[in-house]
């Protein structure tokens, strides 16, 4: 809709205190919260993340857009759990044992918020167990795990056996990533999913999610 | 080999090679059987794509990776990941000049000369000879006699005892004794004592380079270097350490394919020389801590997960022959110490030579390897850390990157109308090596044609009054960033830099200026109070200040400040080898200088994310 071409500008050049006045004005006009998420946040996150995968955004710009994003969601939050809304999927997302790389998962998981997701951020060097763990409680759809080492990449299949074991493996999705990752190695372990980008997770996840 | 299986005759051109291999083994086995290196910067998982070969002939169809990463134009050439291709049939491959580990580069360093009194010496001994009668016993006779002249020995291989009948006999009761420190490794007839060698070596993760020395003189007789064969399983140390950790008896290999290269590059230099190689009585190891591990066949595994546990500091000094190092049989291998998990005696080495643990002013030295290593201090206080910057430096996982050999690009020059650039070995190019990639985003920010966020701009982003030159070389690319026209080398074909190498290049910067901010913070000073900053790297060619300042590697500082120190570890461990002082220092300074953990800083990841800009 055109009146919220100004907010999804603001989250694509990252000017959070624009993001946050805006909101709040289309809050004070009455506007409901799931349609300030859905026409403005959501679709300028999802310029920032084509411009990322294309090669115009880079690390740094992608976390200012996410900064603004994050204020416009603490706006919305209440207010979206007050009305009942559903987000898209529950996701938790973390960094394997043994590894403390997160900038990358940091970067999936603002994407997977920006497209509507609900994520729980499990944090780095996260054993299988904690994983298994979080999943229960949170009742999360697909777990995403992360590892930038050659040395952890085994700590995924670790995590998938532990599913297993759990016998809570058939109620999740798995997905992973991670510059060493490939799909032969999601597949060799038995994971549902690999994305290549923070851009491709999205994608990755609305199709493990059914969405 | 395995009978069951069937065998298959393959034959690798241009070295003209041939060898008989089981049914499924992959053509890079096959090709390292047979001691031709593939290069790889993945470990074989199939994601690198530097591993291509062509199969002429016998080639089976090819695996989801290869159909993943090769185009379909390469994969009806034939060309084949080597690590993913595995022989099913008499075959012939290709194996391209750009993935043949070259022959290389960078030797030299800086410093000048130390003083040279080297922990090994000879000494001539006139022993007088035995009546009948006398209680006499060669061996101890002959430590008497040292004795005599001051020489106390407190060591020795009783293995020298087992010729010395005919030695000391040879001539006329003459002999020349071989000594290290106090230890006596040999005991040679006659007078030999004019003559005396050493050799330092350097073992990069990439290269490994040497120097023969004369120890009598002090000068460098030759200088040889070449790929380190273990690059073929991987380009970074956590690869190695993830294929010793996986394979049994991979340690074992490891550590007999540089113990072969060592004695390789040995054998060079005392042909080149014309010295025979058991004049040679000492060995100099400078090698980051994996690599050191590996050397003296020490199992590193524990640096392969956290906490990253070395097995050992060092020093250590071992025999020659323990190792198999072919030398003299008595001589022995000095290992230059590690001062922490990721920072190895290739530092101490580089520390040696300078005097940062001298001066009162504040002095940085940093080492741009696949993991950047970096120290700052003053006499009163040295603190080191590592940076994971990745092999990008050393043109790895850049589409046309190259390490620096022949035909490498190594100097550009952007500006006065156009592109103008050097090769190594003036031929035509077949890539481009870390100087001069580092000279390409320089001279492009300069130009205007990459901003500081490190994006290609479209040619029309530019300001009107830009030169066309410089637009015409931005090659517009639909949804995947620009690409910088560096080279044209026919066929259509060009050598290029994409959007996605100059981000391989901040997050490699990034981690080095990170580091650099850790370490400054942690002495709370400012960029300008240092005085110098010492820059070493097997880039291809010297860096320059102006550089080092626009990529944004180190807060503003006078350019006349950073100086560049080429393969300062191999001058560090030359040094080592030459005097007793520069090996103590070496051994003072591995003992007194802290180390800190980046990983642990808490406000760490703004940090490096706030240096992915270029400062231009
Ligand atoms: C920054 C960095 C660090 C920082 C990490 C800071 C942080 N908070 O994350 C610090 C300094 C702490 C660090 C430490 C180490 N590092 Co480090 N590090 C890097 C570096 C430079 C960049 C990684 C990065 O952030 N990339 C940018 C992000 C955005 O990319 P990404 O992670 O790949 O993520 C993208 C995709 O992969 C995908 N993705 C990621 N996760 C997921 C998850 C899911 C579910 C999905 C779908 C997708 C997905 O989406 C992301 C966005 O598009 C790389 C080198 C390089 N050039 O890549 C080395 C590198 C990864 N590190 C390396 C090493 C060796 C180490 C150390 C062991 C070295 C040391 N000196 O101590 C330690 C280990 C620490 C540990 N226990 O983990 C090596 C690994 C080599 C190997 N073969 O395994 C590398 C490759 C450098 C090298 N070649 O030597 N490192
Ligand atoms: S793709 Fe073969 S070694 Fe990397």
């Amino acid at each position: 809709m055109e009146k919220y071409v100004e907010l999804q500008e603001s989250i694509i050049s990252g000017k959070k205190d624009k993001v946050g006045e805006l909101t709040q004005r289309f809050l004070d006009d009455g506007r409901p919260a799931k349609e300030i998420l859905d026409e403005g946040l959501i679709p300028g996150m999802a310029v920032v993340g084509r411009k990322f995968q294309e090669g115009e955004y880079f690390i740094p710009e992608m976390l200012l857009s996410a900064r603004a994003l994050n204020v416009g969601l603490d706006l919305l939050k209440p207010l979206l759990e007050a009305s009942d809304v559903k987000p898209v999927a529950k996701v938790l997302v973390g960094t394997v044992k043994g590894d403390i790389h997160d900038i990358g998962k940091n970067l999936v998981s603002i994407m997977l918020r920006g497209g509507g997701f609900e994520v729980i951020d499990a944090g780095v060097d996260v054993s299988p167990d904690t994983f298994v763990q979080m999943a229960k409680e949170s009742s999360v759809d697909i777990v995403g795990l992360s590892a930038l080492l050659t040395t952890t990449m085994p700590s995924m299949q670790e995590t998938v056996e532990a599913f297993k074991s759990d016998g809570s493996r058939d109620k999740i999705k798995i997905m992973i990533g991670g510059a060493p990752v490939t799909t032969e190695y999601a597949e060799k372990i038995g994971a549902d999913g690999y994305a290549q980008n923070a851009s491709l997770a999205i994608e990755m996840a609305r199709n493990l999610a059914g969405v | 080999m395995d009978s069951d299986k069937k065998q298959h005759q393959v034959e690798f051109i241009p070295a003209h090679k041939t060898g008989y291999f089981g049914e499924g083994i992959t053509v890079r086995d096959a090709a390292l059987e047979l001691g031709i290196l593939i290069d790889s910067d993945c470990a074989g998982i199939g994601s690198c794509a530097k591993c291509k070969v062509e199969i002429k002939k016998g080639a089976n169809a090819p695996t989801p990776a290869e159909q993943q990463v090769l185009t379909a134009q390469e994969l009806r050439k034939g060309v084949r990941l080597a690590c993913q291709s595995t022989i099913v049939a008499d075959s012939l491959c290709a194996v391209q000049t750009a993935s043949q580990l070259g022959e290389q580069i960078l030797t030299d360093g800086l410093f000048g000369d130390v003083e040279l009194k080297p922990d090994i010496r000879k000494a001539l001994v006139k022993i007088p000879a035995s009546q009948l009668g006398e209680k006499y016993f060669d061996f101890e006779k002959l430590l008497e006699c040292l004795k005599h002249q001051g020489i106390t020995i407190s060591g020795y291989n009783f293995q020298i005892t087992r010729d010395l009948a005919r030695v000391l006999r040879a001539n006329g009761h003459t002999v020349t004794v071989v000594l290290e420190q106090q230890r006596l490794l040999a005991v040679e007839p006659g007078d030999t004592t004019l003559i005396l060698y050493g050799v330092a070596v350097d073992i990069g993760t990439t290269t490994v380079a040497a120097k023969l020395v004369d120890l009598m003189s002090g000068g460098v007789v030759a200088v040889n270097s070449a790929a380190n064969p273990q690059a073929a399983h991987g380009s970074d140390v956590v690869s190695r350490l993830q294929y010793v950790i996986q394979h049994p008896g991979g340690l074992k290999r490891f550590n007999q394919l540089i113990v072969k290269l060592i004695n390789g590059l040995i054998s060079n230099l005392s042909d080149e020389a014309g010295i025979d190689r058991e004049q040679i009585y000492k060995v100099v190891l400078a090698g980051n801590t994996v690599m050191s591990h590996i050397a003296l066949n020490i199992d590193p595994r524990c640096l392969g997960h956290k906490p990253y546990t070395p097995v050992f500091q060092g020093p250590v000094t071992l025999e020659a022959q323990s190792l198999e190092i072919k030398i003299h049989p008595g001589g022995v291998v000095y290992s230059i110490p590690n001062l922490a998990c990721f920072v190895g005696g290739d530092i101490t080495a580089v520390l040696t030579i300078l005097d940062l643990d001298k001066q009162s002013k504040y002095q940085l030295a940093i080492d741009m390897g696949t993991n950047g290593e970096m120290v700052l201090g003053s006499k009163d206080r040295l603190l080191c850390c590592s940076s994971p910057a990745g092999p990008a430096w050393e043109g790895a996982c850049i589409t046309w990157g190259m390490r620096a050999t022949r035909g490498a690009i190594e100097r550009v020059e952007i500006g006065n109308g156009g592109l103008l650039f050097r090769t190594i070995g003036d031929c035509d190019p077949t890539g481009i090596c870390g100087s001069g990639l580092i000279d390409i985003v320089c001279g492009f920010l300069r130009a205007g044609a990459i901003d500081k966020s490190g994006r290609i701009l479209d040619p029309s982003q530019l300001p009107t009054g830009k030169a066309q030159w410089v637009k015409d070389l931005i090659v517009q690319k639909e949804k995947k960033g620009n690409d910088l026209r560096i080279a044209d080398i026919g066929d259509n074909n060009s050598i290029f830099v994409s959007q996605n190498d100059i981000r391989e290049i901040q997050l490699a910067k990034a981690a080095i200026a990170s580091g650099v901010n850790v370490l400054l913070e942690e002495f709370a000073i400012a960029a300008d109070e240092v005085a110098t900053v010492y820059v070493a790297g097997a880039f291809g060619n010297h860096i320059l200040a102006r550089d080092v300042l626009d990529l944004g590697l180190i807060p503003d500082i006078s350019p006349e400040k950073i100086k560049f120190i080429g393969n300062a570890a191999l001058t560090g461990a030359e040094a080592i080898l030459k005097s007793r002082d520069a090996r103590e220092r070496a051994e003072q300074i591995s003992q007194k200088i802290e180390y800190i953990d980046i990983a642990g800083q808490p406000d760490f990841q703004e940090n490096f994310v706030d240096a992915m800009h270029f400062a231009n």
